[in-house]
């Protein structure tokens, strides 16, 4: 990548979130952060997620996904979904999770807000696909401050592109 | 179960994010600028981003027209730029330093970074319109801390 859209891509902010898939009875989570809120009326929200990534085959075959809000308490759950330990299939073995009551997709308990959503249009573009999605059930946990890429030592730009943080000028 | 209105909305607010301004232009050349917080990576190869705008949006028409947009990163120091562009009507331009970029859409000074996007494709998503832009310049251009936006308020880092 460019080095100056690197830095450009960097000094985006964003949310920090576990999406959560289900299927045949093998629940999976990774970390996203390439997610927007884009209609108020009804509420619909989008997530990019990698066309390699084994998470896009499942939200495409199953049509559903979860969508879990990482707060400060809930640091662990970046900590161990950007590790290598998660970079498998079945990897919420450890975590403790529900499956959502409307959509059996699994609602994480350290996540402060857990969304189970339905895909209603997707569209590949780039190296990512866009999921568009309508929320079904929310559960409202612990308030807390939600956790931001600004709080992480490093800034995922795609793919396998991580770059450390920059703090300069922060002061 | 369907959701509560009002409680989705709360809920929905819980997303944190960065604050943008997103400036394009009328065939006209008439400049335009909105503030906008839907507003994501999509890509890397080809480097792409997506932003979210209001079908009832003054600016609206611009993104159909030119079918290009600049993402302005605001800073921290710049919520007083955030309002200023998120509200209808007037002069949005007036009394704000700006350039003209190799687009033709303003960059914002004093803003953290921008990027210059030429619309490849436009989703429709309910109230709004999504469109999906090919990053074709970007720079960074301050140094300094991001404003951010959730829970229906301005913060910043630490807060």
């Amino acid at each position: 990548m460019d080095n100056n859209l690197g830095r450009a891509m960097a000094g985006l902010t964003t949310g920090i979130y576990v999406l959560t898939t289900h299927e045949n009875g093998r629940c999976h989570g990774m970390s996203s952060s390439w997610v927007a809120q884009v209609s108020g009326e009804p509420v619909l929200f989008t997530a990019a997620v990698d066309n390699a990534h084994f998470s896009n085959g499942v939200i495409a075959r199953t049509g559903v996904f979860g969508l879990n809000v990482v707060g400060r308490r809930g640091r662990a759950l970046e900590d161990y979904f950007y590790s290598p330990r998660a970079r498998r299939d079945n990897n919420l073995d450890t975590i403790e999770f529900e499956l959502s009551p409307t959509l059996a997709v699994p609602w994480l308990k350290l996540a402060m807000i857990a969304i189970e959503a339905r895909v209603i249009d997707s569209r590949v573009a780039g190296d990512h696909t866009i999921f568009v999605a309508s929320p079904v059930g929310v559960r409202v946990g612990e308030n807390d401050r939600p956790l931001t890429s600004l709080d992480l030592d490093y800034v995922y730009l795609g793919g396998k592109e991580v770059v450390a943080r920059d703090r300069s000028g922060w002061d | 179960m369907a959701i509560e209105k009002n409680e989705l909305r709360r809920v929905m607010g819980h997303f944190a994010t960065g604050v943008t301004v997103i400036t394009s232009l009328r065939t006209s050349g008439e400049l335009h600028g909105l503030t906008a917080n839907a507003f994501t990576s999509v890509s890397l190869i080809p480097p792409l981003a997506l932003v979210c705008v209001d079908k009832k949006a003054e600016s609206y028409p611009c993104f159909e027209e030119s079918k290009i947009f600049t993402v302005n990163v605001l800073a921290s120091d710049q919520e007083a730029l955030s309002r200023k562009f998120a509200v209808s009507g007037g002069n949005k331009f007036e009394g704000v330093s700006y350039k003209i970029g190799a687009n033709g859409a303003p960059i914002l000074d004093g803003a953290l970074a921008y990027l210059e996007c030429k619309v490849t494709t436009a989703i429709d998503g309910g109230d709004h319109t999504i469109y999906l832009g090919e990053i074709e310049q970007a720079e960074t251009s301050v140094e300094g801390r991001p404003l951010l936006f959730f829970r229906g308020g301005y913060r910043e880092i630490g807060d």
